[in-house]
């Protein structure tokens, strides 16, 4: 009766999976260990970074890289690096600053600068 | 019941008829889902991984900044940050970079104090003073210097500095260690042509760790051409290198969803004049339109069901069971030495379910709705013509 | 010879002395227009009244055209008039939902198609057993039933067979007992004979003939003279473009 074989084949494949699930469990149960080594590791070491990718500065270290050491020594050098694809470039947290001083009333409105909002006198944050 | 079960055994017969075209939807269809299932477990084992493992870094990492780019840090700054309110220790770290010509791979030579005794994962012993060496598997690999073996390095000015390897990281350490060597920072110093008042950077930790970034920003008013990278950023730097929406993992997830696309297409232009004669015939001798449909949801079942399952259970093996070997060189790039994967089995259920609705539905889908046409003709149309 | 005028005589003395008779189907001014309002509009049948009873050997005459087949469909539940009642046992099944009139049809009637229809690539006993593939009965049982019915037609040896692998005579007998599996009231022929040769025309009449025999009612709808001029017929209707001609009663 195909009907049987067939219920039969996908709750065997279902209790296949049951089993890897189960597996997975105890694996992770009988590596915490490991783990817990590994962040001994890190800690003594100070390290901030996986060893994957040993090809560039910046692939190496993702954590610690700066913003254009992907272009590495000129602005036009593009990604050469195949794990340069893998890795997105960081993501800038710092907000940027511009002091500026008002020179005569007015002068402002001149200016067509995007998104320019005035927070305190002295100090322009730009969204 | 038995009328499902009759409907089901039907629809398989009627598979089996067409026996290789069907075999054929099923592995294709189960290697769209081995693909993108090894994509996930992949990237997700590694991502849990390193939120645990890196949970260990230094709270704060002080950089200097020059020009744009990474500058040693003079070792005065210690001092000024020191006095911030807050901060607990401050340490230099020193490291760097090494290209050995020789096997045109690149390693990272770590400094460490005195004061690291033991470490885990370690074979033999820390090095203790000058002349002594701990190597990562990978590097002692690639230099067949095992533990009582010779490590040779060029140093800044072209001399050759020697090393006698007294440990060796075992190979569970591999994610973290693989290409590292360890000295005494002494060395790493005249090794690196480093001046001693300067170290790499700055290991800062911090008394309450809420505060970590109030005092980054401090440290950065106060000395404005370093940059803070706090253990947070660290972090969710491995968030989304592993995240699936980057750049190779994105391409293969792609042309696996294209295939899958070709393949519901090729489903979803309609009935051939086969299927469509054999529909007609079962509404004449007494099937019901549900019933056409029962037979096309079952057959939609059969097939994605099946080819799911089987591929989430070689994809599982694949993965867990053989270190990943056919994602492993698309992500090795061009790092001479890349550890082998050992990944935690960590599954994330969410995942596989979203995988099961996205792909097993619309097949089905694609299956049922392009039959609804023929499955409510009048039974009489087949006698017509 | 004899034996078979003889069991007719029987058959007509039965029916007379049961005096008023069990109607099975009634139609009452049916009309069926196909795609109506549209460029290809076809009026296959007007304004038809017919009674059929059971027990009844029924044969539908006429050219093609003349909406015999059409006619043959609505009174098996196929499809449904565009105007009109059609009265099984009864009962109003013009209106009636799809899934009533399924089951209906799946009660009352067997159908035989002119080309046959047996799904190529499927087993004899397999096509025998699909129509109650939708019910909820047992496979075996239905199993036991389509055996038992491919042996009183002879076929049963080739039960393994797929279709497509029998001569013309023994598809016939397929079609036959697949239109047998439901235990129907009647059995409906549309053009039976229009692919056979005389022996095997004569071969299907004598098979009708046994089951009108056996108590059920038989509807073929022919332009075959092999079959409208057979003495047996209870009721021939005459048909010419959508329209009753004649009733003749015997």
């Amino acid at each position: 009766m195909k009907h049987r074989a067939f219920i039969g084949f996908i709750v065997g494949e279902l209790l296949i999976l049951l089993l890897f699930f189960a597996f997975g469990q105890a694996t992770v149960r009988l590596r915490e260990g490991e783990l817990r080594a590994k962040r001994d590791i890190v800690w003594k070491l100070m390290l901030t970074d996986f060893a994957l990718w040993t090809e560039a500065r910046y692939t190496r270290n993702p954590s610690q890289a700066d913003l254009f050491s992907a272009f590495q020594d000129f602005p036009s050098s593009l990604e050469h690096f195949p794990a340069g694809s893998i890795i997105p470039p960081g993501k800038v947290n710092e907000p940027t600053e511009i002091k500026y001083k008002k020179v005569s009333p007015g002068t402002l409105k001149q200016w067509p600068v995007f998104g320019l909002t005035k927070v305190e006198d002295g100090t322009l944050g730009i969204r | 019941m038995e009328r499902h079960k009759k409907i089901l055994e039907y629809t398989l017969s009627s598979l089996f008829r067409r026996r290789y075209k069907n075999l054929a939807l099923i592995a294709v269809f189960g290697i769209v889902v081995t693909v993108l299932s090894s994509i996930l477990f992949l990237t997700h084992s590694l991502k849990s991984e390193a939120l645990y493992v890196l949970d260990g870094s230094p709270e704060l990492i002080v950089q200097k900044v020059s020009g744009g780019r990474n500058d040693l840090i003079p070792l005065d700054y210690m001092r000024r940050i020191q006095v911030i309110p807050g901060i607990g220790h401050v340490v230099p770290r020193y490291w760097g970079y090494y290209y050995d010509s020789l096997t045109g791979g690149n390693y990272t030579i770590l400094g460490i104090d005195q004061d690291v005794k033991e470490l885990k994962l370690l074979d033999g012993r820390v090095p203790t003073g000058n002349g002594e060496c701990a190597l990562g598997k990978g590097v002692s690999d690639a230099r067949f210097a095992g533990i009582g073996g010779e490590l040779v390095l060029t140093d800044s000015r072209g001399m050759a500095v020697s090393s006698r390897v007294v440990g060796v990281f075992t190979s569970e350490s591999d994610l973290l260690a693989n290409d590292l060597i360890l000295i005494n920072k002494d060395e790493v110093r005249s090794l690196f042509g480093m001046p001693p008042d300067k170290a790499t950077d700055l290991d800062v930790g911090v008394y309450n760790t809420s505060e970590v970034s109030n005092i980054a920003q401090k440290i950065k008013r106060l000395l404005p051409d370093t940059r803070p990278i706090t253990k947070n950023e660290i972090i969710r730097t491995y968030d989304t290198v592993f995240n699936w929406r980057s750049g190779m993992i994105l391409t293969m997830f792609f042309g696996a969803i294209i295939a899958f696309c070709i393949l519901a297409w090729d489903k979803a232009t309609g009935l051939s004049a086969d299927e469509k004669q054999e529909i007609g015939i079962l509404k004449a001798i007494g099937w019901e339109t549900s019933d056409i449909l029962e037979m096309k949801f079952w057959e939609g079942v059969i097939i994605s069901l099946t080819a799911f399952l089987t591929g989430i259970i070689i994809a599982y093996a694949h993965v867990y069971f053989f270190g990943a070997f056919l994602l492993a060189p698309a992500l090795m790039g061009w790092s001479v030495l890349f550890p082998p994967f050992r990944l935690m089995p960590y599954l994330d259920l969410y995942q596989i379910t979203v995988l099961l609705f996205l792909t097993v539905i619309p097949y089905v889908a694609s299956t049922i709705i392009p039959a609804w046409k023929s499955a409510i003709t009048d039974p009489d149309v087949i006698m017509r013509g | 010879m004899r034996d078979e005028t003889s069991k007719q005589k029987g058959m007509a003395i039965h029916n007379e002395a049961r005096g008023f008779m069990d109607t099975l189907i009634v139609t009452e001014n049916v009309s069926k227009v196909f795609n109506p309002g549209m460029p290809d509009e076809m009026k296959a049948i007007t304004d038809v009244s017919l009674e059929i009873n059971k027990g009844e050997f029924v044969v539908l005459k006429g050219p093609s055209g003349s909406g015999k087949t059409s006619l043959l469909g609505l009174i098996g539940c196929m499809s449904r008039p565009t105007a009109g009642r059609i009265l099984i046992n009864g009962r109003d099944v013009a209106k009636l939902p799809e899934r009533f009139l399924t089951m209906i049809r799946r009660k009352e009637f067997g159908f035989i198609f002119q080309q046959f229809n047996l799904i190529k690539g499927v087993s004899v006993l397999e096509n025998v057993m699909l129509p109650l593939f939708p019910t909820d009965a047992m496979i075996s049982d239905i199993k036991n039933r389509a055996e038992g019915i491919l042996e009183k037609l002879n076929i049963l040896h080739k039960k393994d067979f797929k279709v497509q692998r029998l001569s013309g005579g023994e598809q016939q007998r397929v079609a036959i007992s697949r239109a047998l599996i439901n235990e129907p009231e009647a059995v409906l022929a549309d053009e039976p004979t229009a692919h056979l040769d005389t022996k095997l025309s004569e071969d299907l009449i004598r098979i009708m003939q046994e089951l009108n025999q056996e108590g059920k009612t038989i509807i073929i709808a022919s332009h075959d003279p092999l079959v409208y001029e057979k003495p047996f017929i209870n009721k021939l209707v005459e048909m010419r473009d959508g329209i009753v001609k004649e009733v003749t009663a015997r």
